[in-house]
């Protein structure tokens, strides 16, 4: 009887390979969004630079201030950085070179100041926010230009 | 965190080249499973104190040498190119020429008929104070944490993930996979040193 | 019946009654044609419509030979090897015409376009059980190679395949695949059976590491085929580092070795991947399996085993060890019809013919679908170039 039963499950999921196959290859796009949902995943802030966290509106575009990103695998790492965006609004430009102060932990003040030459891009600090670390290189994104600002967590 | 990281990261650079010699002790003395699991959990706190020590020891050589400046970057390079050399070493070279406890093991022998707490403490101590790579990267992690508490607690979290690989031992059933599990634990030792080796070989420059 | 050797014309398993051949045939020229097109009307663009027609004759007539020769390897390799190499022309042009370079810029990686590949998802489970993120500079979904959608396929295709996906589907593996059947002996013919544990050992190596530093540690340090796809922009002595790396391991684990070996070297003596991909043939329908009764310990099979699945143990035991990819090679070559794809649950050499075409039908269509787009997309490039001078717009 056991290896009756060990058969038909053999050849039951021996037949299921083709339909498995097949709902992979026609349905990837829901399965993948299906994964997504139930799992609740988000591309490391490592990567994706955090959650919005602030966006000021100026004329022809935007600063987005970021979350701060103290990322590791249990808790919270003792160095992180704050992710800057300066983004083109829709039909703006970037000034050719802005200096901004920005409030890097929603507090309402200005925890630093930050110079910003678009055209190469080439970012510097002013003056810099409590607990510092260093600024890394101004990368070029496709509307805009990144920034991110490494700190202490404490 | 770090520490408990390293120390699996670690373990199994331990389980490879303190299993031959350990596996027989405890199964040799072991009747019943319980009591395998008791002589591991005196091995282990006989480990446990040998971390300990050691932990003092590193945080003593913090203080001599200065925790900023242990924490420059090309001292750190160099470490790690010394101590990731002897862990790729250590993933090659065969398990008994490495491990302390190959002596308490010789030692024991000798003292026939000896079920004494002694015997398995002092093994586990012996393989903590071991001088392996994984511990001396251990070290260097503790002496850069600037105090004793720092220290005390990095080698004790260190000492926690290195002893995950301990406690299947006395589970006989994994006897029969036993020798593939120390190849592979032997080559990922290998494979981490050579990792640390281009870490600190990347951090030179 | 005498016993067919491998240059014979067709095997044991051959169908040779036309009927049961057309019956075995025609669902697979179907699924083939809808999965294809996609269920969409041909375009009538050359560019589009010749890749597509020269795809799908291309697998269906090497399945049709497959049938009826009874022969898996000789012609899955065929169109194993195309598809990996079509795969890397396609790819790198689509980069060049993306980006302008097959670099990885920083900007590139900060604004989630890489592409995610199946060889990061060991690194990526322990990250994300434990922070709910993928530790991978891509996107989620949409677009081209969205991280969801990879996991997707990669879930379909182990539960079908177990770790039948590194011979149908890997488009990695049959790069060395194809190298390693230049030559028609080995120069090398001893690898010590330590060394078949070193993919395992990468594995774990890999995955501590990048849960400890939050990065993907393979892609970033180990992954050869990134000499062929994409790397990280060298800008400073680490990425220069990891450039040389990447190109020794190349040459030396997909190129060098595969050709004085005839052997997968790569695959079986060091992919983390694979080596992760093992443990989900326990889940797969499939095995492959040595009737004891008929075997006569030539060892035939453990000589032309591509990824050292098969040994002294594994044969008296009547099976083939964790890493078997199923790629047919040994049910090919051995001389007593011994060997045979088996359905887990029934009787070992229990109806070889239809085990293997149960393994087949699933094996061989997630082959012509996956790997079918990439030779269309590779035949799409080269044709770019014959009709316009560049295989970029």
């Amino acid at each position: 009887m056991v290896k009756k039963i060990m058969k038909m499950s053999g050849y039951g999921w021996a037949i299921a390979g083709v339909p498995i196959i097949l709902a992979t290859f026609m349905g990837m796009d829901f399965w993948a969004e299906g994964l997504v949902k139930a799992t609740g995943v988000k591309v490391s802030p490592i990567y994706s630079g955090g959650e919005i966290a602030r966006s000021i509106e100026h004329n022809g575009y935007r600063t987005l201030v970021r979350e701060p990103v103290f990322a590791s695998l249990v808790g919270q790492s003792a160095e992180g950085f704050v992710q800057i965006d300066w983004q083109k609004a829709e039909g703006g430009q970037l000034p050719p070179r802005l200096e901004e102060d920005l409030d890097l932990h929603g507090d309402a003040r200005a925890d630093c100041r930050v110079s910003l030459d678009t055209t190469v891009p080439k970012a510097a600090v002013l003056t810099p926010p409590p607990r510092f670390i260093s600024l890394e290189k101004a990368l070029p994104i496709k509307d805009g230009v990144i920034v991110r600002i490494r700190l202490h967590r404490q | 965190m770090r520490g408990l990281l390293l120390g699996l990261a670690s373990g199994t650079a331990c389980l490879a080249s303190c299993a031959p010699a350990l596996t027989p002790f405890i199964l040799a003395q072991g009747q019943s499973l319980g009591h395998n699991f008791r002589l591991l959990a005196q091995f282990l706190l006989g480990r446990l104190a040998g971390y300990l020590v050691f932990a003092i020891l590193a945080w003593s050589a913090g203080l001599a040498l200065g925790a900023g400046r242990i924490g420059h970057l090309v001292p750190i390079g160099t470490v790690y190119i010394l101590l990731g050399g002897l862990l790729a070493l250590y993933g090659c070279l065969p398990a008994r020429e490495t491990c302390a406890a190959g002596l308490a093991t010789r030692l024991q022998a000798r003292l026939t008929g000896s079920h004494s707490v002694v015997m398995p403490v002092l093994l586990g101590f012996l393989t903590g104070v071991n001088l392996c790579p994984p511990f001396l990267l251990a070290l260097t992690e503790a002496a850069r944490a600037g105090s004793l508490a720092g220290s005390l607690w990095f080698f004790a979290t260190f000492f926690l993930g290195t002893s995950l690989f301990f406690i299947p031992f006395p589970l006989a059933g994994l006897l029969n996979r036993h020798g593939a599990v120390r190849l592979v634990a032997r080559l990922t030792s290998g494979v981490l040193g050579v990792y640390y080796l281009i870490l600190g070989v990347s951090m030179l420059y | 019946m005498s016993a067919p050797t491998t240059a014979a014309l067709s095997s044991a398993l051959a169908i040779r009654t036309p009927w049961k051949l057309i019956l075995a045939y025609l669902p697979m020229l179907l699924l083939t044609a809808m999965m294809m097109t996609g269920g969409r009307p041909i375009s009538p663009d050359p560019l589009e419509w010749i890749p597509l027609a020269i795809s799908f004759l291309f697998f269906n007539i090497l399945f049709f030979l497959m049938l009826r020769t009874g022969f898996t390897d000789r012609y899955r390799v065929i169109l194993f090897s195309t598809m990996a190499f079509l795969f890397v022309i396609g790819f790198i042009a689509n980069l060049i015409e993306m980006r302008g370079s097959m670099a990885l810029s920083e900007s590139a990686m900060a604004q989630g376009e890489t592409p995610f590949c199946h060889m990061v998802i060991p690194v990526t489970l322990i990250p994300a059980a434990l922070t709910r993120t993928i530790i991978f500079p891509g996107h989620l979904l949409g677009g081209f190679a969205p991280i969801a959608g990879m996991v997707a396929l990669w879930i379909g295709a182990s539960l079908a395949l177990g770790r039948g996906f590194c011979s149908w589907g890997c488009f990695y593996g049959g790069l060395e695949d194809g190298f390693s059947r230049l030559l028609k002996k080995p120069l090398i013919r001893r690898i010590g059976r330590h060394w078949t544990y070193l993919p395992y050992a990468i594995l774990l190596a890999v995955v501590l590491l990048s849960a400890a530093t939050l990065s993907p540690a393979y892609c970033e340090w180990l992954c050869p085929f990134k000499t062929v796809t994409e790397y990280n922009e060298v800008n400073n002595f680490r990425t220069l580092l990891q450039a040389v790396i990447m190109v020794a391991l190349f040459a030396g684990l997909v190129v060098v070795l595969p050709i004085l070996t005839r052997k997968r070297t790569q695959c079986g003596l060091f992919c983390p991947f694979g080596a992760f991909q093992s443990f989900t043939n326990k889940v797969s329908a499939y095995d492959i399996r040595i009737d004891r009764t008929k075997c006569v310990d030539c060892g035939k099979c453990a000589q032309v085993c591509p990824t050292f699945s098969m040994d002294a143990d594994s044969i008296s035991r009547g099976g083939t060890r964790l890493s078997c990819c199923r790629c047919g090679k040994c049910v090919d070559a051995c001389p007593k019809q011994a060997i045979s794809f088996h359905i887990k649950g029934t009787e070992a050499g229990a109806s070889p013919k239809w085990s293997r075409l149960l393994f087949l039908y699933p094996a061989f269509l997630f082959l012509a679908v996956f790997g079918g787009s990439m030779v269309q997309w590779g035949l799409y490039r080269i044709l770019l170039l014959l009709s316009t001078g560049s295989m970029v717009k």
